[in-house]
């Protein structure tokens, strides 16, 4: 089955772009900034009725997909198929096993967490799904969905698409791009239109889900210095300006390439976040964040089923548009993103290791992180502390910095908290860029930094301009609407992949039985040939005239 | 005793093996076996060789081999089966004729995956002998690993009769891990120190339960950054060991979840030296 499928046949003024993909998404891109700049009054009201539009007929399709791909990865995980290899039998892991685990969570740690992980508890806490607010109910209600927003689910939409991509990349060598992982299906067509609507969506879907988390890092970095610094104002020229200078630094980080940019940065990201959250552990009720986490994961999992299927079929609230159906929506539009990283960094393990790791590691450090920021704010507002809940009233991304002001040196955390929010912004920016080059290019990772810088700027653009004319609302809804076109390549990704494992377990069967079964023959022939040879020495003995008995008489 | 024949160029030293540990064991009968595997001959094979009587010829091919390596006055019957499934046919034979023991050779792993052998452990109902292409016939150290178990304890008194019957040299192992939940509250020193007193203390407790090994010294190891079975060949390999002997547990009903046993290890890893795989009666009595 192992083709190598040509992508890239010419180049673009001398640029290795496929065209088709490269000025579609571009275009598309363009269009909707354009139009979002023009119609700046409209647009906000506009994102709010596709946003409702979207999650109140799709929003069943969205969890239902979202549960397909979880139980999907699990199936392979637990079947023969988990013994597959990634790369081949003769492959070995790039990695130890600690350095993987540790690039696996970096994968998905990033803006995200830092400004949902205390805004989402408290936000659920005084305004649940089900149930009263305030309550210590609501408190675990709170926690159990949060879980759910960040656990499994989300991790197994990057385990298929990481898993698929790194399958097709590194065992039948196709380009390491999401047209790749139809070859199954399409077979040499992935080459034509097909191939490039399945890319262009990818490019779109990781342009807006990026968005959606610079956009909303730029909040909270805005929150965050005029939290520390009150002189500067936290409004959209604010955050504006912030997108352009630190889509500067991003640019930067390009031009010095993956080696010294992102992997530095990466790294100090890492260190730094650690660092915080030991200080919180430290710092902020020890005791109560060992307890809260040993019991939110066990809530989770006492009613993972119920949460994971439940979409307010009997009520009229529209609660899980604004967050159920944006999580997922926002996660299946970053899973090109991540899904490559983890591809790329995954080669030599097996399936089922593949998919245990991505699955369990990241949730666990995600669920200590949430409990250690979320549920330690929850306790807050339990005793009687409104600050944290009233910031998450007014503005969400005040939410981190109104948290550090209840700890001792909190001016210290606070900075370090806007400078991690704005070492992810660039790592993501940075990857980000490489990320849609490699979909516009055909699988490239090789590209000119002029490439690169450009969808760098160019993300950070539509961050800008989403927030010019929408706000969070407007991030949301790039993140639902993208992501649902997405869901359903996902759909069929999950039948592509496993039609390709499939036909790669029977491959490996079959030349093992021929392998075996010619080594058999082999002996059973050259005993049976010795034998004959045996006999006929023998015959040609006996047949001798020395031998010859006289006749009696 | 069952051996097991496969055609190929170990075959022969499998038989020279059976003829010393005959001598030594004076084993009643012994069954040469070997089952053709019909399924993996095809079409254009059994063109090519016409009407041969595969059976008579494998079978005449064995007792050739059989009277030429097999230097021993214990009776013997070589076997032959056309059967679609190896370990089923060979468990049917082991039943019927109440075979003890079974030999059965290994090629190094460049040469063969081993993965009937490993079937075989898991079905046959009774002892195994594990003989590698590359081991000495020559057999005067014996190493037992143990952990303490029924299973062990049986491997300890099987070595030790065998060891009064011909002078064999025996030394038991334990392989110990330090369990890691209590660093770093306490030191390693400590935790090195009380572990081996609390083993001391085990073997002290087993020799006094069984006297008849009093006199059979024993060794403790630290598994360190090793496995198990990786520390016993290391083991094996230092004292120049000549034959391994392993109690066996009850087979799991779930083999795919037990990641690696030890005997499995073992026997899936290139060692020299045979390796002796037994189960007490009360556990061949129950399958």
């Amino acid at each position: 089955m192992a083709k190598i499928v040509k992508t890239i046949g010419k180049s673009l003024f001398g640029l290795p772009v496929k065209g088709s993909v490269f000025w579609t998404s571009s275009f598309i891109l363009v269009l909707g900034i354009v139009m979002t700049l023009l119609y700046q009054e409209r647009a906000e009201s506009a994102f709010e009725s596709i946003q409702d539009a979207v999650a109140s007929s799709s929003g069943w399709l969205y969890i239902l997909s979202v549960n397909v791909f979880l139980i999907f990865c699990l199936y392979l995980a637990f079947s023969d198929y988990g013994k597959i290899r990634i790369g081949g039998k003769e492959a070995k892991p790039e990695f130890s096993t600690s350095s993987w685990f540790a690039m696996l969570f970096s994968a998905g740690m990033g803006i995200g967490l830092l400004f949902w992980s205390i805004a989402e508890p408290v936000s659920h806490f005084q305004n649940p799904p089900l149930g009263d607010a305030g309550t210590v109910e609501a408190a675990q209600t709170a926690m159990g969905v949060t879980f759910l927003h960040w656990g499994f689910h989300a991790w197994g939409i990057y385990a298929l698409v990481g898993l698929a991509l790194a399958y097709f990349t590194y065992s039948l060598k196709l380009p390491l791009t999401m047209r790749s992982v139809f070859y199954p299906f399409f077979g040499d067509r992935i080459n034509g239109w097909l191939g490039d609507i399945i890319d262009v969506l990818a490019v779109l879907a990781t342009a807006f889900g990026l968005a959606t988390s610079l956009g909303l890092g730029v909040k909270q970095v805005a929150a965050g210095l005029a939290h520390v610094f009150p002189a500067i104002e936290n409004d959209i020229t604010t955050q504006v300006l912030l997108i352009l200078s630190i889509s500067a630094v991003a640019t930067v980080s390009v031009i010095m390439g993956i080696d010294k940019g992102v992997r530095f940065l990466s790294e100090l990201n890492m260190r730094v976040a650690l660092i915080t959250l030991l200080a919180i552990i430290i710092l902020g009720p020890t005791v109560f964040i060992f307890g809260a986490f040993i019991q939110n994961t066990g809530s989770y999992l006492g009613n993972f089923l119920e949460l994971s299927y439940w979409n307010e079929a009997y009520s009229d609230r529209d609660w899980q548009g604004g967050w159920t159906i944006f999580y997922w929506g926002w996660w299946i539009a970053w899973s090109p993103f991540v899904g490559m990283f983890i591809a790329r960094v995954s080669k030599g393990r097996t399936v089922r290791e593949f998919i245990l790791g991505v699955l369990i590691v990241p949730s666990l450090i995600t669920f200590l992180w949430i409990t250690t920021f979320g549920s330690t704010a929850i306790r807050e507002v339990l005793l009687g502390n409104p600050a944290i809940a009233d910031a998450v009233a007014s503005d969400m991304s005040t939410a981190l910095f109104v948290f550090f002001e209840q700890f001792p040196f909190s001016m210290i955390l606070s900075i370090i908290g806007i400078i991690m929010i704005i070492g992810f912004f660039v790592t993501s920016a940075d990857s980000g860029s490489l990320v849609i080059v490699s979909l516009t290019s055909g699988g490239k990772l090789e590209s000119p930094v002029g490439l690169r810088v450009f969808w760098a700027m160019g993300v950070g653009v539509i961050a800008a301009v989403l927030l010019i004319g929408g706000g969070l609302q407007a991030l949301q809804t790039a993140a639902i609407v993208t992501g649902l076109p997405f869901s359903i390549i996902l759909l069929m990704m999950c039948f592509s992949l496993y039609k390709g494992l499939k036909e790669e377990m029977e491959e490996e069967i079959k030349a093992g039985k021929t392998s075996e079964r010619k080594a058999y023959q082999q002996l059973i022939g050259e005993l049976l040939a010795k034998r004959a040879q045996k006999k006929e020495n023998k015959d040609v003995e006996d047949a001798s005239p020395e031998n010859k008995t006289e006749p009696k008489p | 005793m069952m051996v097991c024949l496969d055609l190929s160029e170990v075959d022969e030293k499998i038989i020279a093996f059976t003829s010393s540990i005959c001598k030594l064991l004076e084993v009643k009968k012994v069954y040469f076996v070997h089952n053709i595997k019909i399924n993996e001959l095809g079409d254009d094979f059994r063109e090519l060789f016409g009407n041969i009587d595969l059976s008579q010829e494998i079978e005449a091919n064995i007792e050739e081999l059989v009277q030429e390596h097999f230097q021993c006055s214990s009776e013997y019957e070589v076997l032959v089966s056309e059967e679609s499934n190896t370990e089923i046919i060979l468990a049917d034979i082991v039943k019927q004729y109440k075979v003890e023991i079974t030999l059965i050779g290994k090629k190094s792993s460049a040469k063969g995956t081993g993965s009937l052998g490993t079937k075989l452990l898991r079905i046959l109902p009774c002892s195994m002998l594990v003989f590698p292409e590359d081991a000495s016939h020559d057999i005067k150290n014996v190493l037992i690993p143990i952990d303490f178990s029924d299973s062990s304890i049986h491997a300890i008194r099987l070595s030790k009769s065998l060891s009064d019957q011909l002078g064999l040299d025996l030394e038991l192992l334990h392989v110990y891990r330090l369990p890691t939940q209590y660093f770093p509250l306490i030191s390693e020193q400590n935790a090195v120190r009380t572990a081996e007193s609390y083993l001391q203390d085990k073997f002290r407790s087993l020799k006094k339960k069984h006297p008849e090994i009093a006199e059979v010294p024993y060794h403790l190891v630290r598994a360190a950054g090793n496995s198990i079975p990786e520390r016993i060949i290391k083991h094996l390999n230092k004292k120049k060991k000549d034959l391994l002997v392993l109690g066996l547990k009850e087979n799991r009903p779930i083999p795919n979840f037990s990641l690696g046993s030890t005997p499995i290890s073992l026997y899936n890893s290139d060692i020299n030296v045979p390796l002796w795989l037994v189960y007490s009666e009360k556990i061949i009595s129950k399958k």
